[in-house]
């Protein structure tokens, strides 16, 4: 795998003090971005375990072993969370994040890439300026509404544990195919809620989406079949 | 109080480029923020479902199948069903984009259906060069061909309320964008088509201009020249008659409210 591969997903955060003041910087990777350098190193699996369900023992810290096969070999890596570690946002869910932690430390083995990982850092689960920590700047509130960049490809793929919401491709393939089935725009969306399992669309998963859309494309298969031998019966 | 430091898009794209031309600071909330936009315009909307349906029966054509074009005027619906569902679309609104982006769709289709393209949403990525220097600007420039022809010209499909008029397609930072990649990608200078749909009140129109190859002189300079100011993070704002309709309208508003008097 080339450098400048893996230097693509590298992003470089500033560290402020209290006062906005540049008090050094720090590179990291994003949980995408290994994910996505895996896949090229043909990740085979991912396994996880809970080692340490969270307490008021153990002062509320889950613990989490992942596995991680890919063709060079099996990596093991182990990521903790408690409300101490995680952004506010995400401490009510802190054995996923213990898990994307653990997962994001044994790719990052498998993959050879030295930089942490965005998901491992406390105050940067998903919005990279708060790592510097800038809450005077508004522009810095703004961006904890970052959206993802660039084209969703492949719709139709998610990896277990893939924690994305439903891409722009995904609603629209999913409305492609209800249509196809013969909604309007009267039944269109409740349609495609019912398949995600979902109140609003924007709260599906990538996951959830791309069962969908095998469902509904075996829905869609199902009903040219039948239109087929329909006609074919009628032909004979 | 300052834009915050976020890390710039890795790559380039010629509707970065248009974008920062048009404003900097909505170019900063849209790229480089990536906020979620307040509102997504009606013309994006349409132009986006024009592409989807008009896109997916080029894609069956090459899949071998004989799509009608009346399916591909139903995708186009889907399309606008998915953004309008998200998008705060009025239902009003929501019926005019339906019946457009069908007029349009079925328009271009029985105008250019029986195009021979040999391959649809075709990505590009090559380097940006200093055309004084030839220096490799540190960013890239990436995108997607609309439509390929067999011939190996680059149709842009566009649709526009207006008429470009006598525009020079020269000094249009996406056209020649795409023919400077085309260029470089291929080896070989190729011509650029863009198949202008344009909606006036009683009919649908298409126009096409051409750009010839060894015409981007001007894009050279302006691209590389742009790519500069985002490097050096510059991003003011733009004002003008725009922002009314801008996406980043309120964003861009809240920007130095906190400003001490």
């Amino acid at each position: 795998m080339n450098l400048e591969k893996k230097t693509e997903f590298v992003v470089r955060l500033i560290l402020r003090d209290e006062q906005g003041r540049q008090i050094g910087e720090i590179e990291a990777i994003r949980y995408a971005g290994l994910l996505h350098l895996a896949h090229e190193d043909a990740l085979r699996s991912v396994r996880t375990e809970l080692v340490q369900a969270p307490s008021d023992a153990n002062g509320r810290t889950a613990i989490v072993r992942a596995i991680v096969r890919t063709r060079r070999g099996t990596y093991s890596g182990i990521g903790d969370a408690n409300a101490g570690n995680v952004n506010r946002r995400v401490a009510p869910h802190i054995i996923r994040m213990a898990e994307t932690r653990a997962i994001a430390r044994a790719l990052r083995t498998a993959v050879d890439v030295g930089a942490v990982c965005l998901e491992e850092l406390g105050e940067t689960m998903d919005t990279p300026t708060t790592a510097s920590n800038m809450q005077a700047d508004p522009s810095a509130q703004l961006a904890a509404q970052r959206q993802p960049a660039g084209r969703d490809l492949q719709p139709e793929v998610a990896d277990e544990g893939d924690k994305r919401p439903i891409s722009e491709a995904q609603r629209k393939y999913l409305y492609r195919l209800v249509y196809q089935l013969g909604e309007t725009r009267e039944g269109a969306t409740s349609r495609v809620l019912a398949v995600l399992g979902a109140d609003r669309i924007e709260t599906a998963t990538r996951v959830a989406a791309a069962q969908a859309i095998d469902s509904l494309k075996e829905d869609v298969a199902a009903m040219v079949g039948a239109s087929d031998q329909a006609n074919g019966t009628r032909r004979a | 109080m300052g834009l915050a430091v976020l890390d710039l898009p890795h790559n380039t794209s010629a509707s970065q480029l248009q974008g920062y031309a048009r404003c900097p600071r909505a170019f900063w909330f849209r790229w480089v923020a990536r906020l979620q936009p307040e509102r997504r315009p009606l013309p994006l909307l349409l132009g986006s479902a024009v592409h989807g349906g008009v896109g997916w029966y080029f894609e069956q054509r090459l899949a071998g199948r004989l799509p009608d074009i009346e399916e591909a005027v139903q995708i186009a619906r889907a399309d606008v069903a998915a953004d309008a569902n998200g998008g705060n679309v009025s239902l009003t609104e929501w019926d005019e984009l339906e019946a457009d982006a069908g007029r349009l769709v079925r328009h271009y289709l029985e105008q250019a259906g029986d195009a021979a393209v040999s391959s649809v949403e075709q990505a590009f990525d090559v380097p940006l060069f200093d055309p004084e220097t030839g220096e490799t600007l540190p960013r890239r420039l990436r995108g997607y061909f609309d439509l390929r022809t067999e011939n190996g010209a680059v149709i842009e499909l566009k649709t526009a309320a207006r008429g470009w008029g006598e525009i020079d397609p020269s000094r249009h930072l996406q056209l020649a964008s795409y023919s400077f990649a085309a260029e470089q990608a291929g080896g070989r200078s190729v011509a650029i088509e863009a198949h202008v749909l344009v909606k006036t009140r009683r009919e649908v129109r298409l126009d096409r201009y051409e750009l010839k190859p060894g015409q981007y002189g001007w894009w050279r300079q302006s691209a590389a020249d742009i790519e500069r100011a985002i490097q050096a993070r510059v991003f003011p704002p733009a004002p003008g008659f725009a922002c009314s309709g801008c996406e980043y309208r309120q964003a861009c508003d809240r920007m130095g409210r906190t400003e001490r008097p």
